[in-house]
């Protein structure tokens, strides 16, 4: 997808150019935890980190030696540091919907506290469709091919977070329609035995945002694909409270690039307590999987 | 010398005046026609004789026949004969015969007219009218032309010199014999078509020589197309929005933008007229160049400070702006050729010296350079813009004239291969009837339409979306303007409009858009422009407006989180919604001596909608036009100014220095990260709070064949929101402590003219991250106070040569070529400065996970030529 901005400014000479401010290396040392509870059994993860100044060039600092719990009125994880900074509930750790859970981290004796509701996804969309197109190889004879397009990343009916994971079969050589020259990327990822050829994740806005149409676009990239490849994809609901914080951030950042067709500068207000930042999110899980096994 | 010989001189000079007096009147001449009217007998001596008469034809019975028995005399047989039987005197003044019918004592006489263009026949607006008594060099009468070029005046009778003037044009000076009403039409001659010379040439922003410090007008200019012209532009484009962002107490939202923001007021509280219906917006290109073609245009008028009571609904200011009525005498093409787009216009007469009609065009073509890019998307791209003015006028008789104007302009963003078209433009339409109903009272009928609307359609083969938005306006206006006497000016009117607002729906499903919203908006007004002594000049006036909401939408309530409580379906033509108030305006004049002046102004203004944008740079592409609701007042402005004026060296220099304060209640900001488009409850994003700007303009006018200007002026603008900033108040975005323009204008030679600007501007208000922190690969930034950073400084020199054709004799057409230079010295001003990961270009991540401060600049150094042309 191309980014339609530089189209006008190009006309204009425009530049951009790396530039100093003043404070641009001093931080404060805030507390951000970043964590989830999903209905996947799993070992769910919370990140705990500081704040860093303006101009960074790595990663932040982690926080170790935090007491880690997330709990409901059912239930109750205490969470292990895995590595520095990163704490992990056990691998059959689970949320349910309809539950409210609370994250508390404890550092130093500062107790930082976060609620979420694990709602369930209010519309479950169909699988997408897997269509049978003509595909034309340079200098070799048409065929036919599967192919499916990405949900639009744009009016949606409600927010969600949105993965999609393509797994062509361990027996791709056989099921490759014949006449159908693989390209190279895909035959270096076959040698190595990797069979996922794709795996992406973004979110889906219910409405039009106009930074990010000029920023990336609207996601509707076409994937082929062949008999036998299974398509995951993975839905995860959000509050709007969750939503309207990943929108901020994605204002901040990634729809915050090119100036002209950026938001004012705002905040981005999460839900952790006694001045900490980040969001601690609770969503309910649906995958759809398909396998197309044949041609139409 | 001796007196004796002083005394001889003088009597010998005296004498050979009266001896040259007798001499004119004994002139012997024939004549072959002598039965005819009056008036014709004079035109025939004049033929034959080369002199000239002045004289009231209604005082000398000027269509009465006549039959002369001799055809031969000398003047004053003639003369006698032709007055025989009326009581006439003739006097010989300045080697014209006046002829003086026969006076009455203490009578008033009226006289009106319309003062032209003499070439093209085009109204002289704000032309000085003077009424010098021939009898008593202390007794003079004045008065300006209105909008239309009408002027009226009423005066003792008795003989008195007509001296008529505007800036730019050949004063004309005609005496008269005034007895009763009269009608005099002036046609001017511009004083820059007479080449022969080096014109001087004063400073078209301003009126008159001393109207800087004899008017009341407090924050006003008047601005000459012919100014804007020569002033350099961006890609040669003449821009007359453009040349508003150079005068004392406006600022800019940023480089390259036509939005503008006076004393403080936002972009959407100024009121751009052409022909008096409303420009909704005043872009082409994302704001880079503005609607007005100038070759369409006649006159500006920029009202900063006082807004006459006749005007209203918007807080900061008026832009008046004026086609002309094209030339009805003869026909003319004219137009440009730049490196960005062309133009084109033809004018002339329908009817001769009764009717005309003005048809202009322009389109862009940047966009035929994208064909030749190797980049798919970038060759399928249409990107472009053209508008289209047209005028019809007719003169129906001496007391009806009609006016039918209008513009069309379109902005067109088309990706082919992609099917994305984003496109947006204005709509005008002025029919315009006026009516002279006496020599005292004028009249002005005026049936408007105004439209600006957008759409934005992304739809492709799997996903539909398009939005679309819209603000259409139906008005008719009535104003007469009373001239009671020579010293006191009334003027009355009344206006209503209904307004339509689409704020935004998609086609395919239009009730899922933001409810739409109907409104009437009506006001009255009065205003009173007295001379209450030699020194003292009021304006006073008084506005009522009523703003009523009605028809079929859906109304929010909203609690105090701007969570939605309740929905309101509201039906029919039901009056749901009522605002209103008066808007009292004040201004006035003291002499205080020579040449000098204080001035004062109150003003309060009423605004019911507003433009809602949260786009950081202000390119109003997606902006919204939004009324008062039930959930959003009115926005209130009071303001009051204080000025000081005066005039050096015969108004070759003009001095001012102004103070304002304005309060604003009912201000509307965003709540963080705003969502407008395609957003049904987009009013609980918005919020609002009260605003105060104040501010110091000083200028120096210079006039003459070296004019321009210098300006300084200090201003503040703030905001206080409740929901923003913790309720702190905050700099606005806007405010700029510090503006400087210095703009210069030098005739080097009848075929060069040079002209340049600088202008300096604090930077502009920026909220820029003071630490970071880490969340789902993001750097995310985190501000401090609201708007507590700036921008750098911004300064840049633009400077523009033209050069006109060597005079030929009987050459008919004009021609011209300019020359430009934006940004001279290349100063890189930010248009932006905003944190991301690091990026390499415009659309290139240089590394994700190391953050930067970068500067967005839009121009560098632009050159650019433009032919000119005129047949």
């Amino acid at each position: 997808m191309k980014k339609l901005s530089y189209l006008f400014l190009f006309l204009f000479v425009s530049c951009i150019e790396t530039i100093d401010w003043p404070g641009d290396n001093e931080s404060t040392g805030r507390i951000v935890i970043e964590g989830e509870i999903t209905t996947d059994t799993m070992a769910h993860t919370v990140y705990v980190s500081r704040t860093q100044p303006v101009i960074v060039d790595s990663p932040a600092e982690p926080v170790s030696g935090a007491v880690v719990l997330i709990e409901s009125d059912s239930r109750s994880y205490l969470l292990r540091e895995t590595t520095p900074g990163v704490y992990q509930t056990e691998s059959s750790a689970f949320g349910v919907v309809g539950e409210s859970y609370l994250l508390q981290v404890v550092i130093d004796g500062e107790i930082y506290e976060a609620n979420a509701d694990l709602i369930p996804l209010e519309l479950i969309p169909d699988p997408v469709e897997v269509r049978t197109v003509i595909f034309k190889p340079p200098n070799r004879p048409a065929i036919e091919v599967l192919d499916f397009i990405y949900p639009s990343n744009f009016g949606s009916e409600v927010p969600a977070r949105y993965q999609v994971s393509v797994r062509i079969p361990d027996n791709a050589d056989s099921v490759i329609a014949t006449g159908y020259e693989a390209p190279q990327w895909l035959l270096s990822e076959l040698e190595q035995n990797n069979f996922i050829v794709s795996d992406t994740s973004y979110y889906m806005h219910p409405g039009l945002e106009p930074p990010a149409i000029f920023a990336y676009g609207e996601t509707n990239e076409s994937r082929l694909t062949f008999p036998g490849t299974s398509i995951v994809e993975a839905y995860f609901s959000m509050t709007p409270e969750h939503y309207d914080f990943v929108r901020s951030v994605l204002s901040e950042t990634e729809w915050r690039g090119l100036g002209p067709f950026g938001f004012i500068p705002g905040n981005v207000v999460g839900n952790i307590s006694n001045d900490g930042l980040g969001y601690f999110s609770a969503s309910q899980v649906v995958r759809l999987t398909q396998i197309p096994v044949q041609l139409d | 010398m001796s007196i004796r010989t002083t005394l001889f001189i003088l009597l010998v000079t005296l004498g050979a005046s009266g001896s040259f007096a007798q001499d004119l009147l004994q002139t012997r001449f024939s004549l072959k026609k002598i039965s005819g009217t009056r008036v014709e007998l004079l035109n025939e001596i004049s033929k034959v004789t080369g002199i000239n008469f002045s004289y009231s034809p209604k005082s000398i019975r000027a269509q009465e026949k006549v039959e002369l028995k001799e055809s031969s005399g000398t003047l004053e047989e003639f003369l006698n004969a032709i007055f025989e039987n009326q009581s006439v005197s003739f006097q010989v003044r300045n080697k014209k015969v006046l002829i003086l019918g026969k006076q009455r004592e203490n009578g008033k006489a009226t006289v009106k007219g319309v003062i032209r263009e003499a070439s093209s026949g085009e109204m002289l607006i704000g032309a000085t009218v003077r009424l010098q008594s021939l009898e008593d060099d202390t007794k003079s009468f004045g008065v300006i032309s209105n909008l239309y070029g009408f002027y009226s005046l009423t005066v003792p009778t008795g003989p008195y010199r007509f001296i008529v003037s505007y800036i730019g044009y050949y004063t004309e000076s005609r005496e008269v014999d005034l007895e009763d009403q009269g009608s005099f039409d002036f046609d001017l001659v511009p004083s820059s078509t007479q080449l022969d010379e080096i014109v001087v040439e004063a400073s078209s922003y301003h009126e008159e020589p001393d109207h800087n410090y004899s008017s009341s007008d407090l924050g006003k200019n008047t601005i000459e197309i012919a100014t804007i012209r020569k002033l350099p532009a961006l890609f040669g484009e003449v821009d007359p929005i453009k040349s508003i962002q150079l005068l004392p107490g406006v600022s800019v939202s940023g480089e390259g933008s036509t939005n503008f923001y006076v004393r403080g007021g936002n972009s959407d509280q100024n009121l751009i007229q052409l022909d008096e219906a409303t420009v909704y917006n005043a872009s082409h290109m994302l704001g880079f160049f503005s609607v007005f073609n100038p070759d369409a245009l006649n006159y500006m008028q920029f009202y900063r400070g006082h807004i006459p009571a006749r005007f209203g609904g918007r807080l900061s200011s008026l832009l008046d702006i004026r086609m002309k009525d094209g030339d009805d005498s003869k026909y003319h093409l004219s137009g440009g050729i730049g490196i960005t787009s062309s133009r084109i216009t033809t004018e002339g007469p329908i009817v001769k010296e009764k009717s005309s009609f003005i048809l202009s065009a322009r389109r862009t073509y940047l966009d035929q350079f994208l064909r030749f890019s190797k980049d798919e998307f970038t060759r399928e791209t249409r990107i472009y813009f053209y508008d289209l003015n047209a005028k019809l006028n007719y003169r129906l008789n001496a007391k009806n004239r009609i006016f039918l104007s209008g513009y069309f302009g379109r902005d067109l963003n088309k990706i082919l291969v992609l099917q994305y078209v984003i496109d947006w433009g204005n709509a005008t339409g002025t029919l315009r009837w006026n009516h002279v109903f006496n020599d005292r009272l004028f009249s002005n009928t005026t049936l408007l339409y105004s439209k600006y609307d957008y759409l934005i359609d992304l739809s492709d083969e799997t996903t539909a979306f398009n939005w679309r938005s819209k603000v259409e306006d139906v008005t008719f206006k009535e104003d007469l303007d009373f001239y009671v006497n020579p010293n006191h000016l009334i003027k009355v009117g009344l206006q209503t409009t209904l307004h339509q607002f689409v704020p935004g729906q998609p086609d395919e499903d239009p009730s899922s858009g933001v409810p739409n919203k109907k409104a009437l908006e009506s006001a009255v007004y009065y205003s009173s422009d007295l001379e209450i002594s030699d020194r003292l000049l009021l304006n006073s006036g008084l506005r009522y407006s009523l703003y009523q909401l009605f028809g079929s939408t859906t109304l929010y309530r909203y609690d105090d989180s701007f969570n939605i409580i309740d929905e309101v379906q509201t039906s029919g033509k039901r009056i749901y919604k009522t605002y209103h108030g008066f808007e009292p305006r004040l201004s006035l004049r003291y002499l205080l001596g020579a040449e000098n002046s204080l001035k004062f102004s109150y003003n309060r203004n009423r605004q019911y909608m507003q433009l809602l944008s949260n786009l950081s740079l202000g390119l109003n592409v997606f902006d919204i036009w939004y009324p008062s609701t039930n959930q959003i007042k009115p926005q209130i402005s009071d303001q009051v100014s204080v000025g000081y004026f005066k005039n050096f060296k015969k108004n070759s220099y003009e001095f001012s220095v102004e103070i304002y304060y304005k309060r604003l209640q009912n201000q509307v900001d965003y709540a963080d990260h705003s969502s407008l488009i395609m957003n049904r409850e987009l009013e609980a994003s918005l919020r609002t709070g009260k605003g105060h700007a104040y501010g110091i303009e000083t200028t120096l006018r210079k006039n003459g064949r070296l004019n321009g200007w210098i300006s300084y002026n200090y201003s503040r603008a703030k905001r206080q929101i409740e929901g923003i900033n913790n309720f702190r108040e905050y700099p606005a975005l806007f405010d700029q402590p510090h503006t400087v323009s210095i703009v210069g204008n030098y005739s080097l030679s009848t075929r060069w003219e040079f002209s340049a600007n600088w202008n300096f501007a604090s930077g502009r208000p920026v909220t820029l991250p003071e630490e970071t922190f880490r969340y789902d690969g993001y750097i995310v930034p985190i501000y401090g106070t609201k708007n507590s950073g700036r921008l750098p400084d911004y300064h840049r020199l633009d400077v523009s040569f033209t050069l006109y054709p060597r005079e030929k004799p009987g050459r008919k057409n004009q021609s011209s070529w300019n020359f430009s230079l934006y940004n001279l010295y290349s100063r890189k001003n930010a248009a932006s400065v905003f944190v991301t990961s690091e990026l390499e270009d415009i659309d290139l991540v240089k590394n994700r996970d190391r953050s930067a401060f970068h500067k967005l600049s839009l121009f560098g150094i632009i050159p650019s030529i433009t032919y000119n042309f005129k047949f």
